[in-house]
């Protein structure tokens, strides 16, 4: 069985006549798909430049060879976010194990081009782009948000080092004196201080950016995730942590003037999304999604999913026996938000995903934001999704073809081999069926062999966000 | 962290033996220091089993403002990392009409100090002192927004904070380029940040990143000297007699919050 795809997006560079692209990230690798004819345009790493690493690889590594070989594959970085720019011309692809947040160009032929390479310094965990297209904004596992140029040139990178580098060494003053030390640790710390002060000259630390970048904000907690929003000309950044926050801020330059917390949250938060300009549906670790008055920081609704998660997995446990029970009443961790346009002038849907539930949900947003507590929600049982991509006419779902459905443990042990994505017309309002148009579009890149993979490194790439929960401490 | 439970087991036994003997006087009497220390440094990124309020009005402070209760008054002063609550005490009398809080991050610490108001409101029962003031077990640098509203607070006390003399521990810090806009959030205009310190770079540290903050002026020395909880603030806390002792130099800076600046057009 081959590598699911984890991460996928849309895109059309030539504006919206010109042709559609998927972008679908499997583990380390990332491929661009033509969707009128299914062709597999572009994709990175560049494979032939991969085969010469590996030879080099081989040649120094001597005795050692095969070890290293086995390291050096395991050490490509996975790609866990995609994010395409409002106006389809650039990609930004984060990857986890190395914390780099590169750029790509999109051609409108698809082509992928890759422009540049920053290093952070914590692993990113949400990406958004400025509504100018201008400034990529980046939350991280660290609690801060950093703003850089989506473009950058190495001239820009010179000249942003040059100026942040301090004019003349500082002489070394330690951070404090004997006299002010309050214990032991800190005592030594000061001992180590003036010791490694003698033995080397001042260093800039590991941490230092050395590309044009700034700190916009930051939370004492994991940011999970952020956005935009607009409301009377005015923008915000949006921002969720795990200690069950959602901050408002004031967007760049006015980052430091926070508007409100909205706070309801039993448990950590995930995701967050924009359903319409003035509400906020968020989900996390509760078994419920809440629906904000964002700008007032009123919540207005708490819409339970409790029973159409069960619904999601009775189904898959009917149907096949090897989802164990404890796992089938684990508690819920949102894994994805996304709102469609509805069609024929019907209100936008809201798709839920939860990590290890076989199912997308969707939600009528004209339900939203009201006083009722019971909300119709659809329930479509297709495996476990891993994301969810729109294109015009139809919607791409990444299912993981690895994992029993219901499970985020066991691998599936029968022949049949699952496609990874699927696609699905636009329409929700009918039961969903399957476009054989579509899916002939998919062939290609259903049979792509990505890469090998190794069980826990894929459970740790594709269903992190349960680990979010805070355990139970023995802390008082 | 709590203590290790010999500790807390021999606190206990002290206090059932107490009660045992003169129940009246046990309630009056003061905790004793030696069965409430805890390491110095709590780590504040982790998850501790904190238990936070989840709204600030979600609180219920009848418990800790029992002569308060019908008055709908809110807190407006917090001692951020109030450790054995010194400032408190020093405060209470001077500013009886505001409520207070300490909130220090240690749990055994925040208990000493709850104790012992207990004990001090007994002790000081016909003079009605200390029943404005009040401690909890808290993690401020995470849940500030969790206890205060927007606006509510007219002083914050950031007294002798964990200096954190590494550089990789530089965010564990109680003032950072990022926190300074949670304390503006929680501050009314008007409202000042008081600071001190022995630590000459931790003075300038906490100096930088309020001055960085544009919702923040630094108060001149002639609005330090003028403000009595500057010289409550050299002398009222644990830290501070310590330097006292130790012939330290003390630091200090005030800061006051501005209004909010006008959107950018
Ligand atoms: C050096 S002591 C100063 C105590 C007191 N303010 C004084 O001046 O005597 C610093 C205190 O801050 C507390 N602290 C550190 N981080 C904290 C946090 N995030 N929330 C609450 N208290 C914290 C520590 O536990 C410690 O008791």
């Amino acid at each position: 069985m081959h590598h699911p795809y984890q991460a996928i997006e849309t895109f059309s560079p030539a504006g919206a006549q010109g042709p559609v692209f998927l972008l679908a990230a499997g583990g380390p690798k990332l491929y661009a798909v033509n969707l009128e004819n299914g062709a597999i345009v572009s994709s990175w790493p560049d494979e032939e430049n991969n085969q010469k690493d590996d030879n080099k690889v081989e040649e120094v590594a001597g005795p050692l060879n095969k070890k290293r070989k086995v390291a050096a594959a395991a050490e490509q970085p996975n790609i866990c976010k995609l994010t395409v720019s409002h106006d389809h011309q650039h990609a930004i692809v984060v990857t986890g194990e190395d914390k780099t947040v590169r750029v790509f160009s999109l051609g409108t032929e698809g082509e992928l081009q890759e422009l540049s390479q920053r290093l952070m310094p914590k692993r990113p965990s949400a990406v958004v782009i400025s509504a100018d297209n201008k400034t990529i904004i980046i939350s991280d596992k660290f609690g801060d948000v950093y703003a850089l140029p989506l473009l950058t040139t190495p001239e820009a990178e010179s000249a942003f080092s040059a100026s942040s580098r301090p004019a003349a060494p500082k002489p070394f003053k330690p951070a404090a004196t004997a006299l002010t030390v309050h214990s032991g640790a800190n005592r030594r710390a000061l001992e180590d201080q003036l010791k490694k002060a003698q033995e080397q000259p001042p260093q800039k630390t590991k941490e230092a950016l050395n590309f044009p970048h700034q700190l916009l904000l930051g939370h004492v907690s994991l940011l999970t995730d952020m956005l935009i929003a607009r409301m009377d000309q005015r923008s915000y950044i949006i921002t969720a942590d795990r200690d069950e926050h959602i901050r408002v801020s004031r967007d760049f330059p006015q980052t430091q003037v926070i508007e409100n917390f909205c706070l309801g949250h039993e448990e950590f938060i995930s995701k967050l999304c924009l359903i319409s300009p003035t509400l906020l549906v968020s989900g996390g670790g509760d078994d419920y999604l809440c629906v904000w008055d964002w700008l007032n920081a009123r919540l207005l609704q708490r819409i339970s999913l409790t029973s159409v998660v069960s619904q999601a997995r009775s189904k898959v446990s009917k149907t096949q026996t090897g989802v164990d029970a404890e796992e089938s009443s684990s508690a819920v961790a949102v894994s994805g938000l996304w709102t469609i346009p509805g069609t024929d002038g019907n209100a936008p849907q809201l798709l839920v995903a939860c990590e290890g539930v076989p199912a997308l949900f969707a939600i009528d947003t004209s339900r939203l934001g009201k006083t009722e507590k019971d909300v119709d929600i659809g329930v479509f049982t297709h495996g476990n999704v891993l994301d969810v991509a729109f294109a015009t006419q139809a919607m791409i779902v990444s299912i993981d073809n690895i994992h029993v459905p219901g499970s985020i443990t066991q691998v599936d042990q029968r022949e049949t081999s699952q496609a990874r994505l699927l696609v699905f017309p636009r329409s929700l309002c009918q039961e969903w069926s399957e476009r054989d148009h579509w899916n002939n579009l998919l062939v290609d890149i259903n049979k792509q062999v990505v890469v090998d993979w190794h069980e826990k490194a894929l459970q740790a790439l594709l269903y992190s966000v349960h680990n979010l929960r805070k355990r139970d401490n023995d802390e008082e | 962290m709590p203590p290790p439970p010999a500790k807390r087991q021999k606190r206990d036994a002290y206090k059932a033996a107490l009660n045992e003997k003169h129940p009246e006087e046990a309630a009056a009497t003061l905790p004793k220091k030696r069965f409430y220390r805890q390491r110095a440094h709590a780590n504040p990124f982790s998850d501790h089993a904190l238990s936070y309020p989840r709204t600030p009005d979600s609180m219920d402070w009848s418990s800790h403002y029992p002569d308060f209760v019908d008055q709908s008054k809110r807190i407006e002063v917090a001692d951020i990392g109030c450790g054995f609550g010194g400032l408190l005490f020093a405060l209470s009398p001077r500013l009886p009409d505001a409520l207070m809080l300490g909130m220090e991050l240690r749990v055994s610490v925040a208990e000493f100090v709850q104790e012992k108001i207990k004990a001090m409101r007994v002790q000081n029962a016909e003079s009605g002192l200390y029943r404005n003031i009040s401690c909890c077990r808290a993690n401020s640098m995470k849940f500030l927004p969790n206890f205060f509203h927007r606006a509510q607070l007219t002083k914050i006390f950031l007294c002798f904070p964990d200096p954190h003399f590494k550089a990789r521990k530089h965010k564990a810090r109680i003032v950072s380029a990022t926190l300074t806009a949670e304390y503006a959030f929680v501050l009314r205009p008007g409202g000042i940040v008081y600071t001190i310190t022995d630590v000459e770079d931790l003075h300038l540290w906490m100096k930088e990143h309020f001055e960085a903050c544009p919702l923040f002026l630094t108060l001149t020395s002639e609005e330090l000297a003028s403000d009595e909880c500057v010289e409550i603030m050299k002398t009222g806390t644990e830290e501070g007699k310590k330097v006292e002792r130790n012939g330290g130099t003390k630091y200090v800076a005030c800061f006051r919050r501005l209004e909010d600046p006008p959107w950018p057009v």
